[in-house]
């Protein structure tokens, strides 16, 4: 037996176990990516690193043995900074994007590709939801939104965007008069919201209030919600639209005060939170919050949605939710050049006609169990990475029937060419190259298929991140 | 033509080099010399053939840039880039070569497949500089108007198939005179081949019976070519850059003819020779109490470079005259048992029996620490061989050199090719080891070829084999060429290489001391390491330790380079100043110029300023200077360097050469590459300076392997030392006029329109406008420096 000490603790282990081993054993995590058991320690990303107090050495967990008297940090700030700085690397050489660009851009974040997925494949109630769960009106934005999506849609930059504004439009119209989402209400929390304004901004507000289970009342000064949207003429907005929308708030349980001209100072008392969503001045109070309606209506159904997850952070007593939701990669604007290639490789080749099918899914396939955004977040690494050194070129993807392979997204740690080798595969994946070139490729270009044989699915599991990746998109 | 692909050919290839994983890189080796690249068929021919899987032979072939996948031209052309040549214009030789062979953008090789050119990493040949080799043939001093006469040159040579193939003349009396030529890979590249020939022609012509000696390396390669005249009774004459049409007169002068007719005949020629070509005749001898020459050897301490330019590296006797193999003959008589063989001298005579135990008290008490660069106590690493459980133990030699500016490895193994055999000999007894590899960059041809003929000269003569001089210990050694990457010459990624896998460093330990070539115990030795081992052991521990420094003992080869007079092969005791080498042994930097920096370790070493010239050289010392005693490559810098341009360089080379498997080396030394070039373009920010400086830190801390861990160094020597040019590159300046985008060339009204500028301008940048004031299109202009370089009035500007 080994006897070292982790973070100042005794950890007693079996002689040959790393500090990686020593650690778990102890209950103490470390982040690891190039890791896996059965492939043993590869060394490649170093982001297991700890501290050996007495040398002030930073040692790989996975690789380095625990010797008898080790004293072992693994969580100080310098071991912290270290992990940041692999992660600021890994992240420099990462060609790709956590969310597409179009979704990356919508104020009110609709996940626009799987949005266009449900379509595609025919699940038109799911494409309703989840337009109506990320833009509460998604059928009057679907009239008048300017679309700012559409104008960084890569299949724009190579031929004509997709619809997007259409598209939600068109999924959310056959369901205007159903209760699509509102099965995700949460159960009472017997706290009360009061929303000043019942414009895009206000409603939005109090739809995601009132979703989270606080009671919540609007005061309109007006005698109608939705403000100026009333006063467009029916052709660029049928007033059956805005009304069905409206109702939709209604039916959640939300009451409208209309012609009710109020102020925060006079309603804090009564409520729990108030959230101020029109033009008001008022004195700073850590309950009043502020949603702001804006000329571009989708901005203003995100920032009314920005202010209800401030004010419901605020009532479950925990920190203000930061201004980016997510860590997010990405890979900028693309060179013509990579463009075509970047757009021939995802076009979808049985594209049928269907506008939802021309999507390009620049969005991840892995937004969840990536490790690699994982830590970023964890770590706490700015949402957006600038980068140190030019971004690596886009290069082209690489597919089975199930399985995508995604160069840039590779850290290149080997965990898939050590599966495969492991399972006796003729062709079988391996590196090529070096360096920062050093790139993954079946020998003899024998294809992804024949490359990764029947461990394919093991492959895809054991990828710390969406490099190989099964196509269908796991949910975010 | 193309040769055909025949099956039947790979088949022989893999008979002839195996079957094994570990045959890999010699079969690709092999393959590329008979089709000059690696055609897809060849490689799916030998997995089918052996049990080499189709990944293994992709992930090792596309790791080495020496192997190609496209077909290439009948002769390469290779550019040497080491630091040496860097520094005095290879990129402009490259740009110049490729310029008159008609290459675009992209092209490697002409359009009628006659060349091929490629840029490579240090050639070895750094006194040379700059340097071009065209398949073996070294062209030294290259400059871009002579590149068209040196491809003339290279095709005449190739039709007359004139390489090396002369008859040797190898007289046996060891003290008549002699005429020794060096024939190193820097004096053959400076011309020794031709003088060899119009040697032989003289003696033949005027009957004159003297023996010709082909000797080690001097390591005056500035002088190169060397001829030394030794007759007994008199001082050892020596006659530096001696040209072939010199040779007749230096031999006359010393070796009249004998008979009457000759020596009128002599005469008349000599007459007749000075009549027709109006020139003196030029005889540049080399006194050895020239103070310059004196200064150049004398300082030095010869202990790994020991009878330097007196012995032939081939001749087996002649080592043995010099008390050759006398060092195992002592340790062999430690394992119990005597050691004979006709060729030595009784074993007696050599000294008391040493046992294994006692070999490593011997290298423990000299205070012997590797060469390789990390200075690693040589005791300390064949004891824990020794004691390391296993029947079947490795010595290797470790040849792999790849640092650009370094070439002492290639000199020792050139020319002294028995005594790193003997050093192996001992380690291998003194660890139980029964099987040594010399692992040999592919670039150094010369050195892999002596080494192969010395293991068969020792295996004849019982040196080598089941029985080592009569004994019960046996040893057998064999050459393995590297193909080319730095990485390699660290312990486990060439180890890893020798197995044939992809050699890319791991975690250490276990050290290969114990899990080593094929899992077995395993002792990595440098090249100098070994060499000093005879050394040690006949003069004892005691004399080794008393030279050098309180933890660096004995001495250090370094390869002198870059902006210096005398530039070369030396050795000298640890522990010696930097100033004290550059300029006592070195002569200083050239005329007019003043030493700025001199970056001592490699590309991973760091550069220290001309302000640190007291510091001393040892391990310590320049590992506190942010620098690192590396393999032993000296550089000087002078004024007209850029430190920014020069710390790009060295990360290039560096982020290039890094395997790609850990994050901080592939991704960290792409981030500071990034940040340089921005620098060398006026891109940078004040920010990018702090950046530098974190990013450093961490590739340093973080990183797998010694490459990693000390690729950074540059750059935070650089900053700590020369700051101010990095903030003046901020600044949109570079001082020493160096970064192309920061300056811009001009020509005066000084010009005298002789269009010479006009003729070498690569990018034809300059119209040719005769008697005409020429001017400069500052768009196509690539600010290569040649018209600078050419102009003879010195009408160029650089601003």
């Amino acid at each position: 037996m080994i006897r070292l000490k982790i973070n100042g603790t005794e950890v007693h282990i079996a002689e040959g176990a790393t500090l990686l081993d020593a650690a778990q054993a102890a209950g103490v995590e470390i982040p690891t990516l190039c890791h896996l058991k059965e492939t043993g320690a590869l060394t490649s990303c170093m982001i297991c690193a700890v501290r050996e107090k007495v040398s002030g050495r930073l040692l790989p967990a996975c690789a380095a043995k625990a010797m008898e008297g080790m004293d072992i940090d693994t969580d100080c700030e310098k071991v912290h900074e270290a992990r940041r700085e692999i992660l600021r690397m890994l992240l420099d050489e990462h060609v790709g994007d956590c969310e597409g660009p179009c979704s990356r851009i919508c104020p009110a974040g609709l996940n626009i590709p799987r949005m266009l997925r449900h379509i595609e494949h025919g699940e038109s109630e799911a494409a309703a939801r989840r337009a109506k769960l990320d833009l509460i009106f998604p059928a009057t934005l679907g009239h008048v939104c300017t679309a700012p999506c559409e104008r960084v849609c890569r299949r724009g930059q190579y031929d004509t965007a997709i619809a997007i504004r259409q598209s939600h439009r068109d999924a959310s119209m056959p369901f205007l008069k159903e209760t699509v989402g509102q099965d995700t209400r949460r159960l009472s929390t017997g706290k009360s919201i009061v929303v000043i304004g019942a414009g895009l901004a206000g409603m939005a507000a109090a739809w995601e209030c009132a979703l989270n289970g606080h009671a919540c009342r609007i005061y309109e000064k007006r005698d109608h919600a939705g403000a100026a949207l009333r006063a467009l003429p029916a052709d660029k907005l049928p007033h059956t639209v805005l009304d069905a929308e409206t109702a939709s708030v209604q039916a959640l349980g939300v009451e409208f005060v209309f012609n009710s001209e109020t102020s925060p100072a006079t309603l804090i008392d009564q409520y729990d939170a108030v959230i101020v969503a029109c033009n008001l001045a008022f004195t700073p109070d850590a309950r009043v919050f502020t949603a702001k309606e804006e000329p571009l209506h989708v901005r203003a159904v995100g920032s009314g949605k920005k202010a209800a997850r401030e004010a419901n952070a605020f009532l479950a007593n925990q920190p203000a939710p930061s201004a980016d939701k997510c860590f997010n990669s990405s890979i900028g604007r693309l060179q013509p050049i990579e463009l075509a290639a970047y757009a021939v490789e995802r076009r979808n080749q049985a594209d049928k006609g269907q506008e939802a099918a021309r999507c390009l899914h620049c969005d991840c396939t892995k937004p969840v169990s990536c490790k690699l955004r994982l830590y970023a977040q964890q770590y706490g690494l700015a949402p957006q990475i600038s980068r140190t050194m030019e971004r690596l070129p886009v290069a082209p993807i690489q597919t089975t029937d199930n399985v995508l392979f995604e160069p840039g997204k590779c850290i290149k740690c080997g965990i898939c060419v050590e599966i495969v080798r492991a399972s006796g595969l003729d062709a079988g994946i391996a590196f090529a190259g070096r360096g920062l070139d050093s790139h993954l490729q079946v020998p003899f270009g024998a294809g992804l298929e024949k490359g990764l044989g029947r461990v394919a699915e093991r492959c895809v599991q054991a990828c710390p991140t969406a490099a190989l990746s099964f196509r269908n998109a796991e949910e975010s | 033509m193309e040769p055909e692909l025949r099956p039947e050919d790979i088949d022989a290839i893999v008979a002839r080099c195996g079957r094994g994983r570990d045959a890999v890189i010699p079969l690709l080796q092999a393959i590329q010399r008979q089709y000059r690249w690696l055609p897809e068929a060849t490689l799916r021919r030998v997995c089918e053939t052996t049990d080499i899987a189709p990944a293994d032979i992709q992930s090792v072939a596309t790791f080495f840039p020496q192997f190609r996948f496209r077909p290439a031209g009948k002769h390469t052309v290779c550019v040497c880039d080491g630091t040496a040549c860097h520094l005095k214009g290879s990129e402009t030789v490259h740009d110049a070569i490729a310029k008159e062979l008609g290459l675009a953008k992209g092209e490697d090789t002409d359009k009628d497949g006659t060349f091929t050119l490629q840029m490579v990493r240090c050639l070895g040949c750094c006194t040379l500089a700059p340097a071009v080799q065209i398949d073996g043939v070294t062209y030294g001093h290259v400059k871009a108007d002579t590149v068209p006469g040196m491809l003339e040159d290279f095709l005449a040579q190739a039709a007359m198939q004139a390489h090396l193939d002369g008859a040797k003349r190898h007289a046996e009396p060891v003290d008549g005179p002699e005429i020794r030529i060096g024939l190193g890979s820097c004096c053959v590249a400076g011309g020794s081949e031709m003088v060899r020939r119009a040697l032989e022609e003289t003696l033949d012509s005027y009957a004159i019976d003297v023996r010709v000696k082909h000797v080690s390396c001097v390591g005056m390669c500035h002088q190169t070519p060397l001829m030394e005249i030794v007759t007994p009774g008199t001082a050892v004459k020596t006659y530096a850059k001696v040209r072939a049409e010199d040779v007749p007169a230096i031999v006359l002068s010393h070796f009249p003819p004998k008979s009457a007719m000759p020596r009128l005949r002599a005469k008349a020629a000599h007459w007749l020779e000075r009549l027709y070509t109006d020139d003196t005749v030029h005889e540049p001898a080399l006194d050895p109490k020239n103070p310059a020459v004196a200064g150049f050897l004398d300082v030095q301490n010869r202990i790994a470079t020991e009878c330097c330019g007196e012995i032939d590296p081939t001749d087996l006797a002649e080592y043995i005259r010099h008390d050759g193999f006398k060092a195992l003959q002592r340790c062999l008589a430690g394992l119990g048992e005597t050691p004979q063989s006709p060729l030595l001298p009784p074993a007696a005579e050599a000294g008391t029996p040493l046992d294994p135990e006692a070999i490593i008290a011997e290298m423990h008490d000299s205070g012997l620490r590797g060469r390789g660069g990390a200075g690693f106590p040589t005791a300390r690493k064949w004891r824990e061989v020794r004691h390391a459980a296993g029947e079947t133990k490795y010595v290797i030699c470790n040849g792999d050199e790849g640092d650009p500016g370094a070439f002492m490895d290639r000199m020792i193994l050139e020319s002294y090719t028995y005594r790193i055999l003997e050093g192996m000999l001992i380690a291998s007894i003194a660890t139980g080891a029964h099987r040594g590899i010399f692992y040999i960059r592919a670039e150094y041809p010369l050195a892999v070829e002596r080494i192969s003929a010395a293991i068969s000269k020792c295996t004849e003569a019982g040196i080598l084999g089941d029985r080592v001089l009569g004994t019960r210990h046996a040893f057998h050694a064999e050459v393995r060429e590297g193909a080319g990457a730095f990485v390699c010459g660290e312990e486990t990624a060439l180890i890893a290489s020798l197995e044939g896998r992809r050699p890319t460093p791991r975690f250490r330990p276990p050290f290969p001391a114990h899990h080593g070539l094929y899992e077995c115990p395993t002792l990595v030795n440098n090249v100098e390491t070994l060499a000093m081992v005879p050394w040690i052991i006949r003069h004892g521990a005691a004399v080794f330790a008393a030279l050098g420094t309180a933890h660096s003992k004995g001495t250090k080869v370094f390869a002198l380079a870059g902006k210096i007079r005398r530039g070369g092969l030396i050795e000298v005791p640890m522990g010696m100043t930097v100033g004290q080498i550059v300029n006592d042994v070195g002569g200083g930097v050239p005329e007019g110029r003043s030493l700025k920096a001199v970056q001592v370790g490699g590309p991973s070493g760091g550069c220290i300023p001309a302000a640190l010239a007291d510091l001393h050289v040892d391990y310590e010392a320049l590992a506190k200077a942010g620098s690192m005693m590396g393999s032993g490559g000296f550089v000087v810098m002078d004024d007209t360097d850029c430190m920014v341009e020069m710390t790009r360089y060295f990360l290039s080379f560096t982020q290039l050469e890094s395997c790609g498997r850990c994050t901080p080396c592939r991704v960290g030394t792409k981030q500071l590459l990034d940040i340089l070039t921005r620098l060398c373009e006026g891109k940078g920010t004040k920010a990018d300076l702090d950046e530098l400086l974190r990013l450093g830190a961490a590739i340093k801390k973080q990183s797998l392997c010694g490459l990693g861990k000390t690729a950074p160094n540059p750059v935070l020597t650089g900053l700590a030392h020369f700051r101010d040019e990095f903030e003046a590159h901020v600044a949109g300046r570079c001082p020493a006029h160096k970064c192309k985008a920061l300056i811009a060339y001009s020509i005066t009204d000084q010009c005298i329109g002789c269009t010479k500028c006009a003729q070498i301008c690569p990018a034809d940048a300059i119209p040719m406008t005769p008697y005409e004031v020429h001017a400069i299109d500052q768009e196509k202009c690539t600010r290569c420096n040649a018209c600078y370089e050419i102009c003879p009035v010195n009408a160029v500007k650089v601003d």
